[in-house]
């Protein structure tokens, strides 16, 4: 593999795989059953650009929060590969890996959780500051948590500095949350369903104004949601997993209106709608039953086992790798010309 | 004919230590048999306020502070509590409650969970009861051996269908589902939505679905109703709403805007800027003055009353009514 980045692509994920080892019984660990370990994200390779907005989506046990945490380096990979900025950051020692959080930052998706509720914002968002030591002197500090604040639009700032948490709104935290982010100046943040938690009536508010602030400041997101109607108006390009796999990848509109894999498929018909008239129908749904376990990976391809097009070969040969259609969309289906 | 359900004037207040919280205030409403009705409105408007008290149990420190709840044409809020645990609740409605998913007793099995629901209202063996039981996991598409497994072994889908089952045992006529599916995939979410719809089919159940989605709600309402601070800002058909017609009150119209679609692309989605409203000291006039873009005069000196602006189509606005 090339070690050369091209200049436009700030983090590259090659083969990455996180295994982990499931929790046995004494009899089990004594006994001869196989262990059977938890492949949560297999093999993903991806590229976020400059200035991109890449969407991770996929039902709950798909692995995009797993990938995620991986990428924040929160947890170490089995295999595979990351390149941040032209930097291999697969492993790292515990002072640059240090370093690396600074430049990569995550959003949380309990507004509620994320923060000490015994802290006012002006220590919320000083935290950081002292964490990695920057600027020591306090005037220096205020000045940059009123930055930070103002970037959010939460003003005045002075007066949200004195406030608690539990003052504020859901919609408000999440504002701080993306400051206490942006006080570090980082080049890339990871927010896992950063508006699921939020009133629908506020949360257009929080990706707009998070959607803002990419564009002032020139941020790199990775967005990790399972909601497809705000990623097609949030992302720029998608990438849709399944079973610690990416299924499809290209940019959000192809994605949408021109889905190939048979489960990006089911996943967009399942949305509901806003429409009239679908009271009385019972929805035909391509796919039924439920995400297998990712201790028990189907053989070929993993899909096949929930496909309504599955044919015999889909089990038998190896699975599919990501084919690419031109325009940048890749899926991985090998039948996807038939259906 | 009386209706099934009949809620009138329904006041519940909840007794804090800064003052009464108008969480439910003055509401009326009606639901036949068979038929869905649907509330929505963001956090904190009264939507599960609003479910606990046609069950006649608010959370306290709430209060019933007037109105009536009829079932039957029986007022439900004048019944000694005996009589509603006996008669009514579970038996004639029964509610799925929020995150019910994870009310579920981490140890005990699910059928001895299911068991307790049906030793406290109904005589029988233990024979009689696990054929029971059996029919209705089927209903809900579940095989028999869930019964022995605990609910750690199941999947959030799995859950959901269990407590919807129980809900279902002593055959209620109406049954009040608290966001049934928000902790659920998009699939899952679709595959019990197809649920209630069939079940709804079968037993001619009504239901009150309560939710924030509006899109979802489009899904399964015959008659929308969606709350501002502890009123109903707008009632009407599903067809109306989210037809050409198009809802009437700002509010509904605004909430509509911000759900975002997934087959059309925009640029920016419309929000609602601002907070609801403390209902300790609610706004004077409309509650929505604060957020309308509509706002106007007569918004800040007097409060909208309900009219009917079509037939079924009521809505609590100035602008609307003339």
């Amino acid at each position: 593999m090339s070690e050369i980045l091209s200049d436009d692509v700030l983090l590259r994920v090659e083969g990455l795989k996180k295994y982990f080892q499931p929790h046995l019984t004494l009899a089990q660990s004594i006994g001869k059953t196989k262990k059977r370990l938890i492949k949560a994200v297999d093999g993903v390779t991806f590229d976020i650009r400059k200035g991109e907005i890449f969407g991770l989506i996929g039902e709950s046990g798909s692995g995009k929060t797993t990938t995620g945490k991986l990428v924040m380096k929160l947890i170490d990979p089995t295999e595979g590969k990351m390149i941040f900025d032209g930097e291999d950051v697969t492993s790292l020692e515990k002072q640059q890996t240090k370093l690396y959080r600074r430049k990569v930052q995550m959003i949380f998706q309990d507004p509620y959780a994320s923060m000490n509720p015994r802290f006012k914002i002006r220590d919320v968002l000083a935290e950081p500051l002292i964490i990695h030591n920057i600027r020591s002197s306090r005037d220096e500090r205020e000045a940059m948590i009123v930055k930070a604040l103002e970037e959010v639009k939460m003003t005045p700032p002075q007066e949200f500095m004195a406030r608690y948490p539990h003052m504020l709104s859901g919609g408000q935290r999440q504002r701080v949350s993306t400051a206490r982010t942006l006080i570090l100046n980082p080049k890339m943040l990871v927010a896992d369903e950063p508006v699921s938690m939020i009133d629908l009536s506020t949360r257009a508010e929080i990706l707009h104004m998070m959607k803002e602030v990419q564009r002032d400041l020139g941020l790199t997101y990775l967005y990790i949601t399972h909601d497809l109607s705000t990623a097609r108006y949030f992302t720029d390009r998608i990438a849709v997993m399944y079973l610690g796999r990416i299924v499809e990848m290209g940019k959000a509109d192809d994605i949408i209106d021109n889905p190939l894999h048979p489960y990006t498929k089911a996943l967009i018909d399942a949305v509901p709608e806003p429409m009239t008239g679908k009271v009385d129908i019972v929805k035909e749904l391509p796919i039924s039953g439920e995400i297998p376990s990712p201790a028990n990976i189907p053989e070929g391809c993993r899909f096949h086992t929930r496909c309504p097009y599955a044919k015999p070969e889909c089990s038998e040969l190896p699975e599919p790798e990501l084919m690419d259609v031109g325009g940048g969309h890749l899926h991985a289906c090998r039948r996807y010309k038939e259906i | 004919m009386d209706s099934l359900l009949r809620v009138e004037n329904l006041k519940m207040y909840y007794h804090t230590s800064k003052g009464a919280v108008r969480a439910i205030d003055d509401i009326s409403f009606e639901l036949e048999a068979g038929q869905t009705i649907g509330l929505v409105g963001e956090s904190g408007c009264g939507k599960t306020s609003m479910g606990c008290s046609i069950l006649r149990m608010p959370t306290p420190p709430g209060r019933y502070e007037g109105g009536r709840v009829l079932i039957e044409g029986r007022d439900i809020l004048s019944l000694p509590e005996a009589e509603v645990r006996k008669d009514i609740r579970w038996e004639k409605i029964a509610m799925v409650f929020q995150g019910a998913m994870n009310c579920l007793t981490p140890v005990y099995t699910i059928g001895k969970q299911m068991l307790e629901t049906l030793h406290e209202h109904r005589e029988m063996d233990d024979k009689q009861a696990l054929e029971l039981m059996t029919e209705y996991l089927d209903f809900v598409g579940l095989p028999p051996e869930i019964l022995n497994r605990y609910p750690h072994e199941l999947s959030g889908g799995m859950k959901q269908r269990v407590v919807i089952a129980t809900a279902l045992f002593l055959k209620p006529r109406v049954v009040i589902l608290d966001e049934p599916t928000t902790a659920l995939d998009v699939i899952v979410q679709a595959q019990i939505i197809n649920l209630l719809k069939k079940l709804r089919k079968t037993f001619n159940l009504s239901f009150i679905f309560i939710t924030h989605d509006l899109a979802l709600e489009a899904e399964i309402a015959d008659t929308l109703c969606v709350m501002y601070a502890g009123k109903i800002a707008e009632i009407g058909p599903n067809s109306t709403i989210y037809g050409a017609k198009g809802p009437a009150h700002p509010y509904t119209e605004k909430l509509l805007q911000a759900t975002p679609l997934l087959h059309k692309k925009v640029d920016n989605l419309s929000f609602i800027p601002g907070t609801p409203p403390d209902l300790i000291e609610p706004p004077k006039g409309c509650r929505f003055n604060p957020r309308c873009p509509k706002v106007f005069d007569r918004c800040y000196q007097e409060e909208p009353v309900l009219t009917e602006i079509e037939p079924g189509h009521k809505v609590a606005c100035w602008r609307c009514s003339k």
